[in-house]
């Protein structure tokens, strides 16, 4: 039960939120694929993981592809027999005013974060299908709430959320669930790359007066990924420490 | 995954099946539970399954709706145990009274004494324990009926109503290491469901299946475990999608 011998691909899971979130699968006996856009990262993180006894594959490729992911995922199936849960975790933000940003700004947002998980979903979904059974979480963010500043980003976190409604609600017949994560702040590299300034004003919103860390997440993960969590679908579950109740 | 060794766990309403399948839960994860409720046969019936597995439970027997009797059993339980780490709310019903036209000053007061007076009485004596510990999980259990749906006027305005009190609660507390959320239950298939029943009510869900009180109890150990302290506020539906066909659900 758990997640244990599941096969557990995680998108931009050789860092951050992702790589911590498949580090904890792996300890918890899921064998973990990470994927992620540079070779170099992806081999680095599988030989750390390996190095820890822990089972992981890398397959290099861009989420953005659909040749790319269609691959990735038909190899996944052949090597390792199927696929049981996907975590949808790559992303990244380009903020600035609205005024400010660009076409490309929207066009990379909407297809890193939220065109990556739609496209993968479709790779995997008929191999769980075909198992009855399977998992996919997909980390959005708080942010889908809205936020000034915050266009492409809140838009695409705000489109995974109807994605994951609309695979839960096809799927759900099937074995599979489909549920959404919602980060608040969480203590990452990128966030010391923030001003002082910008940092203390943020905090000082936090109701627990504090940053998440990356294993909230990954907790959050497992038990959604968990066997035994299959009567919960289509939902969005804030990790965000209170954040969420306003954002003001 | 809920890590809930050794902690201190009360739980009220016990009574039906969800209730016994959160004890039976956090028993097996090694927490020290505590049942309170007011049907001694019930409790007895609990605990002595609970006690013969060699897991941690006691028992009190006690009008929820009554501030008095719970200000006095926390007081008995923290003279025994010396903190409450963990409060499940699970005290409360889904008995609806008819369409609104109809309904009694009796029977709206009714609904909403029996799903939100235990709560109530029991957060106000337990969370000053928590706050002076520093630590505090609290999961209030509601029904998808607070939606809305004809005829259950009083029942989803209840139930509605612990969704506020999780978040105001949980903004006032944040601070001092507590948590509070609500998990919001659907269709549980439960003992006394005919096979007819369970077939319907399936074939409405997304899932195609009902849940049992053990999908409950899972989401209410993710709320209550160790791990969980950067969760507060919340709403967890465990309801196999049905939430999805309403506009309120997010």
């Amino acid at each position: 039960m758990g997640i244990q011998n599941r096969v557990a691909l995680i998108t931009g899971s050789a860092s951050g939120i992702g790589k911590q979130t498949a580090r904890r699968m792996a300890e918890t006996g899921a064998t973990v694929v990470i994927n992620d856009i540079a070779q170099e990262i992806v081999e680095k993180t599988v030989s750390e993981f390996k190095a820890d006894g822990l089972s992981a594959v890398g397959k290099t490729a861009d989420i953005c592809n659909k040749t790319a992911v269609e691959q990735m995922f038909q190899e996944v199936a052949s090597e390792l027999g199927g696929i049981d849960i996907l975590i949808n975790n790559a992303g990244m933000e380009r903020a600035g005013a609205l005024r400010k940003l660009t076409e490309a700004d929207w066009d990379i947002t909407i297809n890193v974060n939220l065109k990556g998980a739609f496209l993968c979903s479709q790779a995997a979904h008929n191999f769980m299908v075909e198992k009855k059974h399977g998992r996919i979480i997909n980390i959005a963010s708080r942010a889908w709430l809205g936020g000034a500043g915050q266009a492409p980003y809140s838009s695409a976190k705000a489109g995974m959320v109807g994605l994951t409604r609309v695979l839960a609600l096809e799927l759900g017949a099937k074995g599979v669930t489909a549920n959404c994560i919602a980060p608040g702040l969480i203590e990452t590299p990128l966030w010391y790359t923030l001003p002082e300034k910008n940092r203390n004003f943020l905090l000082s919103k936090q109701p627990t007066g504090r940053l998440g860390h990356v294993d909230d997440i990954a907790n959050a993960v497992m038990f959604l990924a968990d066997d035994n969590s299959g009567f919960i679908t289509g939902q969005v579950l804030y990790v965000c420490g209170g954040r969420s109740l306003f954002s003001g | 995954m809920d890590m809930v060794k050794e902690r201190v766990a009360l739980i009220s309403g016990v009574s039906d099946e969800i209730g016994q399948a959160i004890a039976v839960r956090f028993a097996e994860k090694g927490a020290r539970v505590v049942v309170i409720g007011d049907n001694q046969k019930s409790l007895n019936t609990l605990t002595s399954s609970i006690k013969a597995s060699g897991w941690d439970i006691n028992q009190f027997v006690v009008d929820a709706k009554s501030s008095l009797e719970i200000h006095k059993t926390v007081r008995a339980i923290l003279d025994q145990y010396g903190r409450i780490d963990i409060l499940v709310n699970n005290a409360g019903n889904s008995y609806a009274s008819g369409i609104c036209s109809n309904l009694t000053d009796d029977e709206w007061h009714h609904s909403l004494a029996d799903n939100l007076d235990p709560m109530f009485f029991l957060c106000r004596a337990v969370i000053p324990v928590m706050q002076e510990k520093k630590y505090g999980r609290v999961i209030n259990i509601s029904d998808l009926v607070y939606m809305g749906w004809p005829g259950k006027a009083d029942c989803s305005a209840a139930k509605s109503a612990i969704f506020g009190f999780t978040r105001s609660l949980a903004l006032e507390v944040a601070k001092d290491n507590i948590t509070v959320n609500c998990v919001i239950k659907g269709d549980i298939r439960c003992a006394d469901m005919t096979d007819e029943d369970v077939e319907k009510a399936a074939a409405s869900l997304p899932v195609k299946k009902l849940g049992k009180p053990e999908d409950v109890a899972g989401a209410v150990g993710y709320f209550a475990s160790d791990t969980s302290n950067y969760t507060t506020g919340q709403n967890l539906f465990v309801c196999g999608g049905k939430s999805m066909y309403f506009s309120m659900s997010i």
